[in-house]
């Protein structure tokens, strides 16, 4: 089923009948432009015959192996099961049966908040009644309660992502290309070994999907975390020409 | 225990038990909270039947014999039958208000209109039975009118006219308005359609308005019938005597008056197994869905909107219920005003009295607040979804079960029970603060509930992935996102309870009563010009929690935090 292509490897996972997802892995690079080894943030993720419940008699299971670092496009039709292998990855949804492992340990079990795991989601991304400061700093410090230290990093990440000016803006004074970046922020913020992102050009035209795809790129690239992104099948088809 | 399940793919996997342990709840902090307030809850409720459960005949021919007094036997059959009337008349009542205001769409006062709707939900009982005889009693406005046109009726307003015409006046809005959201809810197309095929009145009455109503007027009737078969003090003032007594008077004459344990417990007994088979009955039917008021759409129009015939009908109509909603109410206010009096008011007795119902209405707001903040702790799931499981199903239904607990029947059993204590006066205070807490509760629900949950919707699974404790959540997320509703739910439910009579009724005295009990107690003596004066000061109490709630109301985003429509 796997074979390989010039940029990384193409996987075709069936997880049951007439549900088909495809999974472009690619590896992170590892040795820089002198040839230095460079070091890998990301962890490994395994689902082993780790099914869920779908709807009825249906089922869905998932079976595979990501080396650690990865950047891993997921496409496939609606409905298929892609959002829901990134929650069970991000412990939103507890398989029947089957485990899950980030790196070596055994995380099936664990809530969301101890997993080494950040996710952005499809929607309701940021708290609609904070601004956006507060948001992406909640990444770095869950109680809101900044020190000095930790403004300043926030400060540092919203200038990286073109944000400054906009920090005491509430999200709906925000445009979308804008409110993905915030959310994108306070996952840098976070600063954890898997990142998740679930369909995050959806709504964007081309020139705000190129500059979030960037900001991406550059946050696998820095120290490769494990990244898995859910891609409109469009989208997917533009960034094979880009990348 | 082993079963086999397919997985598609990749062979068989046998599943022999749960990947992960469940945590049972007594171990799970959010549920264990959420048992606590359930459990707060029904405790008040199961002492109040040991309460009952004390005074029992001691054996089943004694009480048999109990069960064979004819009163017992006559105060459920009324009992009964003004529930139903009320509710046939409310229906009826209803029906034709809800056409008439979906056929006129929108005029000058139909936002005011439905504002005055909702009114009789959380005015005071005692109040609005004092408008009424002012103006439909022997003294009253309506009857000066009939004489100068020189006629002389001598129709009383007492016994059941006036207890139908009572609970038309609190039921008819109610009806009207869940009815007037299901006609919003048809589709514009069928409308057109109708108007398009030049369908008779009576056919567009049978083919669209008819099924379009018809499925939620059985819950609407069985929610009608349970608050007019628990209602107490419209019975009492209008009632007029022993020929026309409910369930809830005759057990308060009996514990009040003749002294009867035994029989107020029979009384009581009957009365829970009334509300038990009405209960099981709606919820076979379904309650009915709250509709919004104010959901008015422009677009669509009925197809007689702009007949002549149907547009004086309607305004009749409409016309009509305006001032049979707005007659008492200005009754109140300007017999108030006429009657004012600062000897009156600025008696040691009235001050107490307004002090006293302004610290029972405080403390069983918070009180129900608090239990409803327990019961909603299951909410903050550790995996960020919307809980949608046993809890929620169970929490819901105790809170609407206690909707139908019927207050007087529940101080009664506290009564019996404090009695052997000998400890009624000492327990007053918080058996007449905790009665209250219980009665608002249903309504504080109906406000925190959907708006808790929606905050769980869309912040649930961002609060847990970035590992928020729950002080920083409560901090954060849900005290900005609910403090709208809890001011509106607080402001309602102090306008609820400071005009209760139902548990001061049996608990008040000279040494602990409230506003209503006084005016219970002038109108008792004759006093008419007392009642009035502490009427309106009663009145404008409300007015100022109601003005309170408004403003969180408005405030709230859109109109989603509606208020409750539901008031015993």
């Amino acid at each position: 089923m796997a074979e390989t292509q010039e940029n990384g490897q193409v996987k075709s996972l069936k997880l049951g009948e007439g549900h088909v997802i495809t999974l472009r892995i690619e590896p992170p690079i590892m040795h820089g432009d002198e040839g230095e080894r460079r070091a890998v943030k990301g962890l490994s993720i395994r689902l082993a015959q780790t099914c869920v419940h779908w709807s009825g008699d249906v089922r869905l299971c998932y079976d595979l192996d990501i080396p650690a670092g990865s950047f891993v496009t997921i496409t496939g039709p609606s409905g298929a099961g892609k959002s829901t292998l990134l929650e069970l990855i991000a412990g939103f949804i507890t398989p029947e049966c089957g485990r899950v492992f980030i790196g070596e340990e055994d995380v099936t079990c664990l809530p969301p908040g101890e997993r080494p795991v950040s996710m952005l989601f499809q929607d309701n991304n940021l708290f609609a009644h904070l601004d956006a400061f507060t948001n992406a700093g909640l990444g770095l410090n869950p109680t809101g309660r900044f020190s000095a230290e930790e403004r300043e990093k926030i400060y540092q990440v919203f200038k990286q992502l073109g944000l400054s000016g906009l920090e005491k803006r509430l999200p709906a004074q925000l445009s979308g290309g804008q409110r993905q970046r915030v959310a994108l922020a306070r996952i840098l913020l976070r600063d954890s070994p898997v990142i998740l992102l679930d369909e995050p050009y959806t709504g964007l035209d081309d020139q705000l999907r190129k500059d979030l795809e960037k900001c991406i790129q550059d946050m696998w690239q820095k120290d490769f975390p494990t990244i898995l992104m859910i891609a409109h099948m469009q989208s997917l088809a533009l960034s094979g020409m880009t990348m | 225990m082993s079963r086999r399940l397919f997985a598609a793919g990749s062979g068989d996997v046998p599943v022999t038990e749960p990947v992960c342990r469940k945590v049972p709840f007594w171990r799970s902090t959010r549920k264990g909270l959420t048992f606590l307030g359930l459990a707060l809850l029904l405790m008040p409720v199961i002492l109040a039947l040991a309460g009952l459960a004390v005074f029992a005949p001691p054996g089943v021919r004694d009480f048999m014999e109990t069960l064979r007094d004819a009163y017992v036997w006559h105060v459920v059959g009324f009992t009964f039958l003004q529930a139903l009337l009320s509710t046939l008349l409310s229906l009826m009542g209803g029906l034709l208000l809800a056409r008439s205001l979906f056929r006129r769409g929108a005029f000058a006062g139909r936002v005011w209109l439905e504002r005055l709707m909702l009114l009789p939900m959380v005015l005071p009982q005692i109040v609005v039975v004092l408008g009424f005889l002012a103006v439909w009693g022997r003294q009253g406005w309506i009857r000066h009118l009939i004489y100068l046109a020189g006629v002389d009726t001598d129709v009383s307003i007492y016994g059941l006219t006036g207890i139908l015409m009572a609970h038309a006046f609190y039921n008819v809005p109610l009806a009207a308005r869940l009815l007037l959201a299901r006609l919003e809810g048809v589709p514009g197309e069928y409308w057109r359609l109708a108007a398009q095929l030049g369908m008779p009145p009576l056919r567009v009455f049978t083919l669209v308005e008819w099924p379009a109503m018809r499925t939620v007027l059985p819950g609407v009737g069985v929610l009608i019938f349970m608050l007019c078969a628990t209602s107490f003090t419209v019975v009492l003032i209008l009632g007029g005597g022993p020929a026309a007594t409910t369930l809830e008077v005759a057990i308060y004459q009996a514990l009040r008056f003749d002294f009867m344990p035994e029989r107020a417990m029979v009384l009581s007994l009957l009365q829970l197994m009334l509300m038990a088979a009405v209960h099981i009955i709606l919820r076979y039917f379904g309650a009915p869905e709250q509709g919004e008021a104010g959901s008015f759409r422009r677009d669509v129009r009925h197809p007689f909107a702009y007949r002549a015939g149907a547009r004086v009908w309607d305004v009749a109509v409409i016309t009509m219920a305006a001032l049979y909603l707005i007659l008492p109410l200005a009754a109140v206010i300007i017999d108030g005003v006429a009657a004012f009096s600062t000897t009156v008011l600025l008696r040691e007795e009235v001050m107490d009295a307004v002090l006293t119902s302004l610290s029972v209405s405080v403390a069983a707001a918070h009180f129900a607040l608090f239990v409803v903040f327990l019961m909603l702790a299951y909410l903050h799931h550790p995996r960020g979804i919307l809980p949608d499981d046993g809890w929620t199903r169970f929490s819901d239904a105790i809170a609407s079960l206690v909707l139908v607990v019927p207050v007087v029947t529940l101080a009664a059993g506290w009564f019996l029970l404090l009695l052997v204590f000998d400890a009624v006066e000492l327990m007053a205070p918080v058996v007449v603060i905790v009665l209250n807490a219980i009665m608002v509760l249903p309504f504080v629900w109906r406000v925190l509930n959907p708006a808790a949950r929606m905050v769980q919707d869309r912040n649930g699974r961002l609060t847990v992935q970035l590992a928020m404790g729950w002080r920083a959540r409560v901090r954060l997320v849900d005290w900005p996102l609910l403090k709208k509703a809890v001011g509106l739910a607080i402001a309602l439910a102090m306008a609820m309870s400071v005009g209760d009579l139902g548990s001061i009724a049996l608990f008040g005295s000279e040494s602990f009563h409230t506003l209503p009990w006084l005016i219970y107690r002038a109108l008792g003596s004759y006093r008419s010009d007392e009642a009035a004066s502490l009427s309106l000061l009663l009145l404008i109490m409300v007015g100022g929690f109601l003005s309170v709630a408004g403003l969180f109301e408005t405030s709230a985003e859109g109109r989603k935090g509606t208020v409750p429509a539901v008031k015993r």
